[in-house]
């Protein structure tokens, strides 16, 4: 039964070395994207100091995709494009807690292209967009200045009530992370230069619209507000390098 | 970590098993024979550090013409091959550039 157990466990690594010997058309890319949302929920909050916005995490975007070429003018792939943000917050009763909040912009991109000539190609990409964005806060309500009067749970209700939740929670666990989901698509024309065969620059235009709610967050099972941001009808720009395992 | 250290040496001996190539004649060397015939995209995995080095020694001893004729080779190869759009990619390609080209043109003329 053991050394059944061992070979399950070495079929993965079989999968992995069959995909190296094989001549896969895929390609993989690392980049980034430029954007300009506005997001007053942080910017522009009354009751709570976020972390000034800059254009690292209000515009940049971190981009990675991997595609599938499943005919010669069209592949398909999965592209992430992702926003951090990091700090800490102020204007907490007693705490100075950390913050992180995350954008993320997944896409399952169809793109079809053509060759103007032999280094040169343009393409065209339109997409789904499944987002999902993440607030975390770690805090230490108890050890920040030796009262230990605030608690986790106040310092989540300061941080909702700056969004305009109005309704506290009666008690937050040990789960620190409030999340939300949403459906959008994106459109896109990309000029891409081969400076070699297999490594390529693309550049592409285009825009995103998101159906984000702010009413739809999740929080420990509960709906809560979230943030204002207008993350729709926004142009986005993105420039990678492309490596093709093709 | 056993198990990942096993991994790692069943992974490198098999990238690195490779016999070593003749210094002496570095052009005539296996990986690049079949890059001259398939393309560079073509070779696995595997064999791309090996093509890699196998070329820079051909460059510097002469053999620069044979591969920039592979790169050459393969520019075309992929120029042919996606030359002209067919089938349904045509008929996509000009529903982005529309659906982009309304979405820029509503987002100049839009007053809000």
């Amino acid at each position: 039964m053991k050394s059944q157990i061992l070979q399950f466990k070495s079929i993965p690594l079989l999968l992995f070395m069959v995909s190296l010997y094989s001549q896969p058309k895929i390609s993989i890319d690392l980049g980034t994207g430029f954007y300009e949302p506005t997001m007053k929920g942080f910017d522009s909050n009354e009751l709570v100091s976020f972390p000034t916005g800059n254009i690292l995490t209000r515009n940049l975007l971190i981009n990675f995709s991997v595609y599938y070429e499943f005919f010669h003018n069209a592949r398909v792939g999965y592209n992430v494009l992702k926003s951090i943000d990091i700090g800490r917050l102020e204007g907490f009763a007693t705490s100075k807690p950390v913050f992180y909040r995350t954008i993320n912009y997944r896409m399952i991109p169809l793109e079809t292209f053509f060759r103007i000539k032999p280094k040169v190609e343009l393409n065209f990409t339109l997409t789904p967009i499944w987002g999902r964005s993440r607030l975390i806060l770690e805090t230490k309500p108890s050890s920040s200045d030796g009262s230990g009067v605030n608690t986790i749970t106040d310092d989540w209700n300061e941080l909702l009530n700056s969004f305009g939740d109005e309704d506290p929670l009666s008690q937050v666990a040990s789960e620190n992370t409030m999340v939300t989901d949403w459906l959008g698509y994106s459109g896109m024309l990309g000029y891409r230069y081969y400076i070699r065969p297999w490594i390529g620059i693309d550049v592409k235009m285009g825009f995103l619209n998101n159906n984000y709610k702010k009413n739809k967050w999740r929080f420990q099972g509960k709906t809560v507000k979230g943030p204002e941001m207008k993350i729709d009808e926004i142009p986005i720009f993105t420039f990678k390098v492309v490596y093709a395992l093709k | 970590m056993k198990n990942i250290v096993c991994s790692f040496i069943i992974c490198f001996s098999i990238i690195y098993s490779q016999d070593t190539f003749n210094k002496s004649s570095p052009c005539s060397d296996r990986t690049i024979t079949f890059a001259r015939k398939f393309g560079v995209k073509a070779l696995p995995v595997r064999d791309l550090p090996r093509y890699f080095k196998a070329s820079k020694i051909c460059r510097e001893k002469g053999g620069e013409t044979l591969i920039d004729q592979i790169q050459i080779n393969e520019y075309n190869r992929d120029f042919e091959q996606s030359k002209y759009m067919s089938s349904w990619t045509s008929t996509y390609g000009m529903c982005v550039t529309a659906i982009i080209f309304y979405f820029f043109v509503g987002l100049v003329t839009v007053v809000k």
